[in-house]
């Protein structure tokens, strides 16, 4: 109590999130707590379906609820519980102070607006900015992605898809906003365009001091650009670390299922180890360990109690109960 | 874009040449011969003969629809009347601005009307407003409206004496036949509304709006509606058709000079030029609202327009702006 | 050989389950909704009523009673008697075979006449497609009710008259219907993957084609239904179609409009059938139409 603790820029805790779907509970979020530090770039590493993106939308509350609800948990922003804000409030969050990227640059933009508009937009909202100042603004920022100025007046349908995700990179960073939500920016592209957006990305940050949460199944885009790595899997945090300790020390199986299936040029083995079995139904998890069916590890306990997180050295956490 | 629009008005010549093609050869087979009904059943086979040769009856089919077609496209004369001693053209044009004005007041009830039943319904999904909103929509399109017609009668001119039951006139005399002549219009154009908004709610770019911080009704305004109304067009469109159809019967009911009772009387008397002439003219009259639905159609949505009109034009400033 | 024939069966069974989940899915979103299940149930028993007409109907249809005309509602003619003195609550219970099996029938010859064409006009494209697309455009020009008119009067009155004037005018529809939604799955891999394994046109089509663009078509001929009951008593209310003395509900109203500012009784109750049936009918298609779609599983 006595020591005062700084405040860390964003912290999720104890995170509770479900779906209702046809009457069956999909739980997707289940007791997830993070800490993100200004300018700093947490990876978020998991399956598809693992509930990454719905930690990213929680955060900025654009769940669609129902069929979602938050059940439990704070997401603090500089102290403040974004959960507890009126609607109001958190609109002038959204996008001023957090801003998303989203996955698939093709249905993430206005078919009929004009992507200059939909950039000016949120310019002319956020800093009270006039129309023609934020056209220039939203100009600036379309050339600042690598298209030129000239395009303001296209529309999405004019545009390729890494052209139409680096006008959503655009749209997220008009405003330069403290934290950035990119969930798996580069996963709908080409591999050749992957590379260029990811590059868009890490120089604006740098430039901004933008915090970001990278969501990706991608342990190659962690590497490049994350300082900070949870992996995900079930809707739980399975470990937590730096970059280097996640990488150089993964400790979790799961974690180790992933570097095992990911092809290294180095080493030369026979063949990838994919990780046995399936992701489990998030809305009928095993009991114990939700990674214990397909655990090589596991055993008759793993089955019955699920291990906490627990600190296995420096800022690594792990949850697995043979640390 | 005029060039497509010329383009579109020059394929309603072949449409309105298939029409008379195809009414002609209904109006061909058709029992019953024009001649024996216009000199009654009394008069002798030899005069009725003799009237078949002065009508050209006894000619060969391809001979007469082919005189038929030169007459209409290529004089614009729709012929005489077989009873009424009067061109059919001069009928058609006395009774058009009846069967117009009720067409033009319905399509209008049905816009101002429906579009905000479906839009309150959709926003208030499931709620009180939705529901209410669902129920008249449900009753609108299950109602026979020349029943509903007979029942605003009794009601209102009936029982209250408010309105006139039958007949021309002022606007009063247009209230009760376009009511229940919308009915049905206002009720699909709110059902279509409310999922076409439902539908556009539910899209990827809405989040993209709410992330942006913009606010609920923004998002609604700016950017689900203006997606929503696209398919609604087309709803418009056929709606219109079916009160042009509609008014075929309203005017039946309120005793109405109109095209449609026109059309309808001459074909209870065999009076077949009358027949053909009111179906090509609603034919035309319907051919031109689908025209200008899909102007519409281009002007709202951008990448039908490109379609028509801009592909050499962005390319030209794509070319420019790549190099 | 045993052992083979034992893993055909499974993948048959397997198959068949995948069949039977998917339907049963459907089934099961589709009694939950309380709506449409209120829809199928006055549905179907205004079917069994039209079945059993000539044995529950208090009076026959054509029985006249000069004594009682014009009577009003009462226990003895519970929706009154018409201008001959014959209980219309006995014409309207016999009524529902004509205005039923008008509206599925037509519907039911439109549909499969429209998805015959549509598919073939979908899958081949090119010449087919074009001309027979044209002529679609020109049916479609003519209003709906008018070009039913016309057919009507010239292929003169009567049931089977009317079910074909009322089926030619629905065809257009499903024509688009089928090959908008065939040319949205052409486009689709899975068909690639089916022609380079050799399937014939005829196999892809029934097999592949069909069975992914059925949910609107089950919609629009649920739909289609009460629209041609809503037709059909317009033809007979203007005269055409089904007539007299053969009880049809719009016929029926076509008669009374003569006696309906004095005896009210005679609009009201046909209408009130008629708004009935198609009412359910709605309620079910709107029901069916939230079960297909899948995006509401989200």
């Amino acid at each position: 109590m006595a020591e005062k603790q700084k405040v860390p820029f964003l912290e999720v805790k104890d995170l509770v999130v479900h779906y209702t779907s046809e009457g069956k509970e999909i739980h997707a979020v289940n007791d997830v707590s993070l800490t993100i530090e200004k300018g700093k770039t947490l990876g978020l590493v998991g399956e598809t379906g693992a509930g990454k993106t719905t930690i990213a939308k929680a955060i900025l509350r654009i769940l669609p609820e129902p069929p979602a609800h938050v059940d439990q948990g704070q997401i603090l922003l500089e102290g403040q519980n974004l959960l507890e804000l009126p609607n109001t409030e958190m609109q002038k969050i959204r996008g001023k102070r957090i801003s998303m990227i989203f996955q698939d640059p093709m249905t993430a933009l206005n078919p009929v607006m004009r992507v200059g508009e939909q950039i000016a937009e949120g310019i002319a909202l956020h800093e009270k900015a006039s129309k023609k100042e934020a056209e220039e603004k939203a100009k600036h920022m379309l050339e600042m992605v690598g298209i030129p100025g000239s395009r303001y007046r296209d529309y999405p349908h004019q545009f390729s898809g890494g052209m139409k995700q680096r006008v959503v990179i655009a749209m997220a960073l008009a405003c330069s906003p403290d934290l950035l939500l990119a969930d798996e920016p580069t996963t709908a592209l080409d591999v050749t365009i992957q590379a260029q957006v990811l590059d868009i990305i890490k120089d604006l940050q740098e430039k901004l001091n933008t915090a970001m949460v990278m969501i990706t199944h991608d342990l190659g885009i962690v590497a490049e650009v994350c300082d900070t790595v949870a992996v995900v899997y079930a809707g739980e945090i399975v470990e937590f670390g730096s970059l280097e300790e996640i990488f150089d020390h993964p400790t979790h199986p799961y974690t180790l299922g992933l570097f095992g299936s990911l092809p290294d040029i180095n080493s030369e083995v026979e063949r990838l180890s994919p990780i046995a079995g399936m992701p489990p139904d998030p809305s009928n998890l095993p009991e114990g360990c939700a990674f214990s069916p397909r655990c090589p590890y596991a055993t008759d306990a793993c089955r019955k109690k699920k291990a906490a997180l627990k600190n296995i050295g420096g800022t690594h956490t792990c949850r697995c109960s043979r640390k | 874009m005029w060039k497509y629009i010329v383009k579109r008005l020059l394929w309603m010549i072949p449409v309105l040449l298939g029409i008379a093609v195809v009414i002609f050869t209904i109006m061909y087979f058709c029992p019953g011969d024009p001649a024996t009904a216009i000199l009654g059943n009394s008069a002798t086979p030899a005069a009725i003969e003799a009237k078949r040769i002065e009508m050209g009856l006894d000619r060969p089919y391809m001979v007469r629809l082919l005189e038929y077609l030169n007459q209409v496209f290529l004089h614009f004369d729709l012929g005489t009347s077989y009873f009424q001693n009067q061109p059919v053209m001069s009928g058609i044009l006395y009774r058009m601005p009846y069967t117009l004005t009720i067409a033009v007041l319905c399509m209008l009830l049905q816009i101002v009307i429906g579009t905000p039943l479906g839009i309150t319904a959709a926003t208030h999904q499931n709620g009180f407003a939705d529901r209410f909103c669902m129920i008249v929509a449900l009753l609108g399109v299950s109602i026979p409206g020349f029943w509903l017609a007979m029942m605003l009668v009794l009601l209102f001119s009936v029982q209250l004496g408010w309105l006139p039951p039958y007949g021309v006139g002022g606007i009063q005399y247009y209230i009760l036949p376009c009511i229940a002549n919308a009915f049905a219009g206002i009720a699909s154009q709110a059902r279509q509304t409310r999922s076409s908004m439902l539908e556009v709610i539910r899209s990827d770019y809405i989040v993209t709006a709410r992330a942006k911080g913009l606010s609920e009704r923004d998002v609604l305004y700016k950017h689900a509606l203006p997606n929503a109304l696209i398919p609604i067009i087309t709803v418009v469109g056929n709606g219109m058709g079916m009160m042009l159809g509609g008014t075929v019967v309203i005017e039946s009911v309120f005793s109405i000079p109109g095209i449609g009772s026109y059309t309808t009387n001459a074909i209870n008397n065999r009076d077949y030029p009358i027949v053909m002439g009111g179906v090509l003219f609603l034919g035309a009259v319907f051919s031109l609202i689908m025209l200008l639905v899909d102007v519409i159609y281009a002007y709202v949505d951008p990448r039908i327009k490109a379609q028509y009109e801009g592909q050499q034009k962005s390319f030209r400033r794509r070319k420019k702006a790549n190099g | 050989m045993a052992k083979t024939a034992t893993a055909g069966a499974v993948s048959k069974e397997k198959v068949r389950k995948k069949k039977e989940g998917q339907f049963s899915l459907v089934m099961k979103r589709l009694s939950k909704n309380k709506v449409a299940m209120a829809g199928l149930v006055i549905i179907l028993l205004l079917f069994l009523v039209a079945i059993l007409s000539p044995w529950i109907m208090p009076y026959a249809y054509d029985e006249m009673n000069m004594a009682e005309r014009f009577a009003s509602p009462s226990l003895k003619h519970l929706c009154g008697t018409d201008e001959m003195g014959r209980d219309i609550f006995s014409r309207l219970l016999y009524g529902a075979r004509a205005s039923l099996s008008l509206g599925f029938l037509a519907t039911i010859i439109s549909t499969i006449l429209g998805m015959i064409i549509g598919s073939i006009v979908g899958y081949f494209g090119g010449i087919v497609d074009t001309v027979v697309m044209r002529l679609v455009d020109i049916l479609q020009a003519i209003p709906g009710i008018l070009l039913a008119i016309a057919i009507s009067a010239c292929l003169g009155n009567g049931f089977t008259n009317t079910v074909i004037a009322l089926s030619i005018g629905g065809i257009p529809m499903t024509v688009r219907l089928l090959r908008g939604s065939i040319m949205g799955v052409r486009k689709m891999e899975y068909l690639e993957a089916a022609q380079t394994i050799n399937c014939s046109s005829v196999r892809i089509i029934i097999k592949h084609i069909l069975p992914n663009s059925i949910s609107p078509i089950i919609v629009s001929v649920t739909m289609g239904i009460g629209n041609t009951i809503l037709m059909a008593a317009s033809l007979s209310y203007i005269g055409l179609g089904v007539q007299p003395p053969t009880p049809e509900w719009g016929a029926m109203l076509s008669a009374a409009r003569t006696y309906m500012r004095d005896y009210p009784h005679m609009v009201l109750f046909p209408g009130i059938a008629i708004a009935l049936v198609v009412l359910s009918l709605n309620m079910l298609g709107d029901g069916l139409r939230d079960a297909l779609d899948p995006k509401l599983k989200q």
